[in-house]
């Protein structure tokens, strides 16, 4: 028994010698990392901007203006959006911002060369950049912040900042990242995908064209700041040595990924491969189900062989058109838009019979499509094997659009535009696709055109679908003007729509598909030209953020 | 799916010993299928546990037990709540099986869709297993000086867990294999989740009993514990088998293999002190201290001390209520108190976290590329917070405790008042943060109520019977809320003034019978979620502020709009009814439980009958606006948009119910023999009835925004078996 005792104090003693020797309560992350250990070398630098690629949004589908449909009706385009209470349209650019600031407060922490830290305080600024173009774009003025909140930042409560404030901000970050950031010719090939004094100055050419734009189409004075601004960034990144790339056709599909494609100034990179997919989009597959399809309104922009328009900018018949031009009721085919048509055409969309997403195109639109077309450009037969596993790069901004940029910037600015600049830039693009009659000023003069739709024209059949439409009509203040109108589709005929039930199919007085008809569209020219601001943002803000005018 | 689905449920126990020693043993197990006709949808439970108590000397007192609980799922690979969905709710154009013309070869149809049936038998496996060990010691000594006692215990409880996902690729064809139209889990992968956990727990009370005069009866406590727990986990992944029918890591293609690890730790220490008084079993009172630690807080913040007091009275004990003939027992209660709660706190919270981009798991979005490599970036997900303490929990209570007529009838009846004075809540602060903001002591929520609990019991002759009733009520109030007032159309879980979790919703009148009537109505009120080609057909809601439009208006309880508050989510009113029989060999017992006030919503989703241009209209749809059916429950069929089906008084559910929760018949088999001491029959029924106004597809019980993927509601049956040996 005593034995017993003894062993049974011993236990005792020792749990209790474990009870207070053992009890720390100290309990540290171990699978991950802390802030506190982080921001020391170059490589710690690297990982925190790279957060900022990671967070660019690639492939998006946009159909809010009038030249694709999506398969169900784009409230935006259509007029019926309402006030939501939340969107990621407004937060998502400020979690861009917040990487950006965050990097722009800790980089001081690392030891490393001004040289280097400045690289990459370079990246943060042009992505701050970005996300506040895409916010001022959408919403008008918006929270200037340049510095990361914390939870009772007294901040948070801010009012809106005016946009040429904003604007303000963005020019010096750009220029801050052209300083710092390599020339595309200098950047190494493993680090393809991130940006460069290029990709830094042509957006400051699309911001300035942009502000300076809708300055003058909106009755804001200072524009022409903007113009100024724009011309400056578009000839800087003239002479990087960026070249069109040589096929048109293939520049969106996966032939024109890569540092050898000199035509790409900004893109975000998918990849590698279906077979080892590290991040894939869908957007070919996109195509086949009719969510990017083609809309005649786009179509009627396009010139034909002769250089010569049938439709104004504002979506009309001109009176002196191409010779090529056949009316709708009389088009006989399916394929008859395309005949001597400006060769993008072809590469905008398929033709009838042409081997398209499954086998030959048959018009329908049963499988997605409602207009009745198949979307062509950025069709990758890869992409499309496997569901979500697409990897041709996402080409946000291209040498072709500073090309356009350009020459819209500098007419908008002095009302006139040299033949040199003109050739330099819109017979640039014409060229490289076929395209042999140039625009110069006595083309223009001779047949009576208007230079700035023809500009503005050249722009829409480049650069389209690649989701630049809804601002640009926002800014020439089209938008009231071409969102009211029937949206049209393909033509009806029997022998190409083989099996198509035409009692399914809504047709207008030249057996043209309407695909929504104008009485369903509105736009509120008081209102429409912003974005409505999320309701929760101006509650939180304690009514300091207030709404954009005319909604409620 | 199963109309019908198997269940049973063994148990096996064994106890004995001496005048010193016990023991007890028992050992169970469960079975129960799926609501899946085909494929993997079971799960199954075994338990062991043992018991050994001894007493060594007058002193010592040794007290081992040790428990195993083991769980096995096995699902689907593709998730049973989404193939529900699919079954419930695939076109019917869509056949299961192909046509005969058809030379793919393979037997169902997925044209455009996924096939539900397909899915079941050839999606693949997921099996969950779960163990759990637990051991665990005390060791008491007594009275080694009079009165006083020493516990000592310890427990470690371990666990571990496996999870492996085998998702097989499934294709389905066009009109030949060339053409896919349609494919899941392609390629093939299999997706592997090992941890092991252990919580151990130490404690350490001493309680000192002693009376001072002889009426004046006093119990001191003192003691410490101490808990920690942390769990090691590894997940690891594949894709692209070598067969769609073998899954190992081995064989995955080495590219895509994926593997991660987490470790979460945490520790609490306490040490806590009581003293109790008693006066004759009259007058009793209790003071007690405690002062916990914690390891998720910041050093500055982690540890608080939490007092607490309590009073009861004894009046049948007092003099002038003694032999009243009246009550037996009759006593008041009282209690004051503060207790800390930092469970709901996250493991780290304090220390900023950068997360890995190498390890975010699934969702492809979240991966970066660079020259073709799958590339490493780092990012805080989410603001630290070392400014946060522990939740301060103070509850006030009283009672009152009767018994009258010979013990026959009983009383309790409590009053509480609990406040939270250090609310974690999600702060809702503006986006231009840019950054998840974590949960904060924001707010201080009020919850108040009281319950009781009548009950007879009496026997006449053979016959003993109980009748039990029980009704409670419990609200709450959020009274501070710094994280500002946001409403909006729906559930809405945190509103300063308000109770948790209120249903915002229009208030609507009927449907527009015709297009006039509708049109007439357009050019008062513009509604900017309806479709521009609205009529006939379609729900009005009325503008009740009469701005001329239906909306959310300033988004605040005081600026709502066309909102109404139509209540909450949480139930008020619980009550339930107990009744117990027993005569001879026989017994029976019936429970029903009820709800008094409730509301909820049904998933937008799931109520619109095609919001998804896959979707099929359920059977309660028929009953859908026509002209000819002008009072449908239902309004007129639209697809791929919900605008019918905001959150509104047509379709807020009331949730009030009454259930027959449990029914159970007995018969003790009047048999006595050697071997087998008692022998009984029963029947039992779980839910088997209940009343309620709640659409009828689904069952009262559920959850808010209930959606199509529920598991589908079962009543059970079950006959057994007690043998005693």
């Amino acid at each position: 028994m005593k034995v017993i005792n003894i062993s049974i104090k011993a236990v005792m003693l020792a749990t209790l010698i474990i009870f207070f020797g053992s009890c720390s309560l100290d309990r540290f992350p171990e699978t991950e990392f802390s802030d506190q250990d982080f921001w020391n070398t170059e490589n710690d630098l690297k990982f925190a901007a790279n957060r900022l690629y990671q967070q660019l949004d690639g492939v998006q589908l946009d159909s809010r203006a009038d030249d694709n449909v999506n398969q169900t009706v784009n409230l935006t385009s259509n007029g019926a959006r309402s006030i939501p209470s939340t969107s990621g349209e407004w937060s998502g650019p400020y979690d861009m911002i917040f990487t950006a600031n965050n990097i722009l407060e800790k980089s001081e922490r690392a030891s490393v060369t001004d040289e280097v830290r400045n690289g990459y305080l370079a990246e943060a600024r042009f992505f701050r950049a970005y996300a506040y173009f895409q916010l001022v774009q959408r919403y008008g003025d918006v929270p200037l912040v340049t510095k990361t909140l914390d939870f009772d930042s007294e901040e948070l409560q801010m009012p809106r900042t005016s946009k040429s404030e904003i604007a303000a901000q963005i020019y010096e970050d750009l220029d801050f990242a052209k300083d710092w950031l390599p020339a595309f010719g200098a950047l190494p090939t493993v680090d393809y995908g991130r940006v460069t004094k290029s990709s830094a100055q042509a957006l400051k050419a699309r911001v300035g064209l942009f502000l300076g734009t809708f300055g003058k189409y909106h009755g804001e004075s200072g524009y022409e700041e903007h113009l100024q601004q724009a011309i400056e960034a578009a000839s800087f990144v003239m002479n990087q040595g960026h070249e069109l790339f040589a096929d048109y056709g293939k520049l969106f599909v996966n032939e024109g990924d890569g540092p050898a494609n000199k035509e790409n100034i900004f893109v975000k990179i998918y990849g590698e491969s279906a077979s080892n997919l590290i991040l894939g989009h869908n957007y070919s597959r996109d195509l086949e189900n009719g969510r990017v399809a083609v809309t005649r309104n786009l179509i009627r922009q396009y010139l034909y062989e002769d250089g010569l328009p049938a439709y104004s900018e504002r979506n009309e018949l001109k009176a002196n058109r191409s010779s090529f031009y056949i009316q709708e009721g009389d088009e006989e085919r399916y394929n008859s838009i395309f005949d001597h048509r400006d060769p993008r055409l072809s590469y905008t969309l398929f033709r009838a019979g042409e081997q398209a997403y499954k086998g030959p195109w048959v018009p329908t639109t049963t499988l997605g499509s409602r207009t009745g077309y198949a979307t062509k450009k950025g069709f990758s037969a890869v992409d499309w094997q496997i569901n979500s596993a697409g990897t041709t790069d996402k080409i946000l901004i291209r040498y072709g659009e500073v090309l356009v940029i350009y020459a819209e910037a500098k007419y908008e600015l002095d009302g006139a535009i040299s033949d040199s600049d003109l050739d330099l830039t819109i017979n640039a693009l014409r060229r490289r696709v076929g395209m042999n009659v140039g625009l110069t000023n006595a083309f223009v003069a001779n047949h009576q055109l208007d230079m700035l739709e023809e500009i503005r024209r050249e722009r829409t059949v480049e650069l389209a679908l690649e989701g630049l439409r809804y601002t640009d009509i926002i800014r020439w203040k089209l938008a009231e003007t071409l969102l009211t109108q029937h949206i049209l589709g393909a033509k009806y005929n029997e022998t190409d729509w083989e099996g198509a039930d035409v009692s399914n199919l809504n047709l207008n007085a030249d057996g043209v598909l309407v695909v929504e008809a104008a009485s369903t569209r509105r736009f509120d020219v008081t209102k429409d030209y912003l974005y409505p601001v999320p309701l929760n943002e101006i509650s939180l803000s304690g009514g300091n953020v207030v709404q954009n005018p005319n909604w409620k | 799916m199963n109309k019908y689905s198997g269940m049973h449920n063994h148990n096996v126990s064994v106890s004995g010993g001496g005048e010193k020693t016990v023991y007890n043993i028992s050992t169970g197990y469960y079975h129960r299928d799926g609501v899946l006709r085909y494929g993997p949808d079971d799960n199954a439970r075994y338990t062991l546990r043992t018991n050994l108590s001894t007493e060594v000397n007058k002193y010592i007192s040794l007290d081992v037990s040790a428990n195993y609980v083991g769980s096995e799922v096995n699902e689907n690979a593709y998730g049973t709540d989404q193939i529900i969905n699919r079954l419930y709710r695939s076109r019917t154009r869509q056949s299961l099986y192909v046509p005969a013309e058809d030379i793919t070869g393979q037997p169902y149809n997925g044209d455009l869709q996924i096939n539900a049936v397909d899915i079941q038998k050839n999606a693949g496996e997921w099996r969950r297993l779960y163990e759990s060990f637990t051991g665990r010691a005390n060791l008491k000594i007594k009275d080694l000086v009079k009165g006083l006692t020493l516990d000592l215990s310890g427990s470690r409880n371990q666990d571990y867990f496996s999870s492996v996902r085998n998702r097989r690729t499934l294709t389905w064809y066009g009109r030949s294999t060339n053409t896919t139209r349609f494919s899941i889990h392609n390629p093939n992968s299999t997706e592997n989740t090992k941890n092991r956990g252990y919580l151990n727990n130490l404690q350490a009370v001493a309680t000192y009993n002693f009376d001072v005069l002889d009426h004046h009866h006093f119990t001191l406590l003192g003691g410490t514990s101490y808990e920690e727990y942390r769990k090691d986990e590894l997940t690891a992944g594949a894709q692209s088998m070598i067969t769609n029918d073998f899954f190992s890591l081995n064989y995955g293609d080495p590219l895509t293999k994926t593997n991660g690890d987490l470790i979460e730790t945490w520790a609490i220490a306490s040490y806590f002190g009581r003293l109790n008084y008693n006066f004759q079993e009259k007058y009793l009172f209790e003071a007690s201290v405690r002062y916990d630690g914690s390891s998720r807080l910041a050093h500055e913040n982690r540890w608080k001390l939490f007092p607490s007091f309590s009073a009861a009275w004894r009046l049948d004990q007092e003099d002038f209520l003694r032999d009243n003939g009246i009550f037996d027992q009759l006593k008041l209660r009282g209690s004051w108190g503060q207790l800390g709660n930092g469970s709901s706190l996250g493991f780290y919270d304090y220390i900023p976290l950068l997360t890995s981009g190498l390890n975010v798991p699934t969702s492809q979005e979240d991966r970066l590329v660079f020259n073709n490599l799958r590339t490493q970036f780092l990012y805080q997900r989410e603001l630290a917070s070392a400014q946060k303490t522990w939740e301060v929990v103070e509850q006030s209570n009283i009672g009152l405790d009767m018994t009258f007529l010979e013990n026959r009838l009983s009383f309790t009846g409590d009053y509480y008042v609990k406040r939270n004075k250090n609310m974690l809540a999600a702060l809702n602060l503006p986006s231009i943060i840019g950054i998840n903001v974590p949960r904060f002591n924001v707010g201080e929520l009020k919850s108040w109520g009281w319950e009781f609990d009548l009950k007879w019991r009496d026997k006449v002759n053979d016959f003993s019977y109980s009748i039990g009733f029980n009704l409670s009520d419990n609200q709450n109030e959020l009274v501070r809320f710094d994280g500002r007032n946001i409403i909006n159309e729906g559930h809405v879980e945190l509103l300063e003034g308000y109770p948790m979790n209120t249903v915002w919703g229009y208030k609507t009148d009927g449907y527009f019978q015709t297009q006039e009537e509708y049109d007439q109505y357009k050019q008062m009120v513009s509604t900017p979620f309806f479709p521009n080609n609205a009529g006939a057909g379609d729900v009005k809601y009325l503008d009740l502020n009469g701005d001329g439009v239906i909306t959310a208006g300033g988004g605040t309880p005081e600026e709502p709009g066309d909102l109404i508050n139509y209540g909450t989510t949480n139930g008020r009113y619980f009550y339930g009814l107990n009744l117990d029989f027993q005569w001879k060999g026989f017994d029976a017992s019936i429970f029903f439980q009820g709800v008094a006030k409730r509301v909820f919503l049904i998933n937008e989703g799931t109520l619109s009958p095609m919001l998804g241009t896959a979707d099929l209209p359920w059977t309660i749809h028929m009953d859908r606006w026509t002209p000819d059916n002008p009072d449908a429950f239902f309004p007129r069929m639209y697809q791929t948009s919900a605008h019918n089906y905001r959150p509104s008084d047509r379709y807020i559910q009331n949730g009030a119910y009454l259930r027959l929760k449990n029914l159970q018949f007995g018969y003790t088999v009047p048999l006595r023999t050697a071997s087998i001491q008692k022998l009984r029959v029963f029947f039992s029924g779980q839910d088997l009835w209940e009343h309620t106004d709640v659409l009828r597809v689904f069952d009262p019980e559920v959850p808010n925004n209930v959606s199509a993927t529920t598991y589908p509601f079962f009543r059970s049956i079950s006959f057994g078996l007690n043998v005693t040996f």
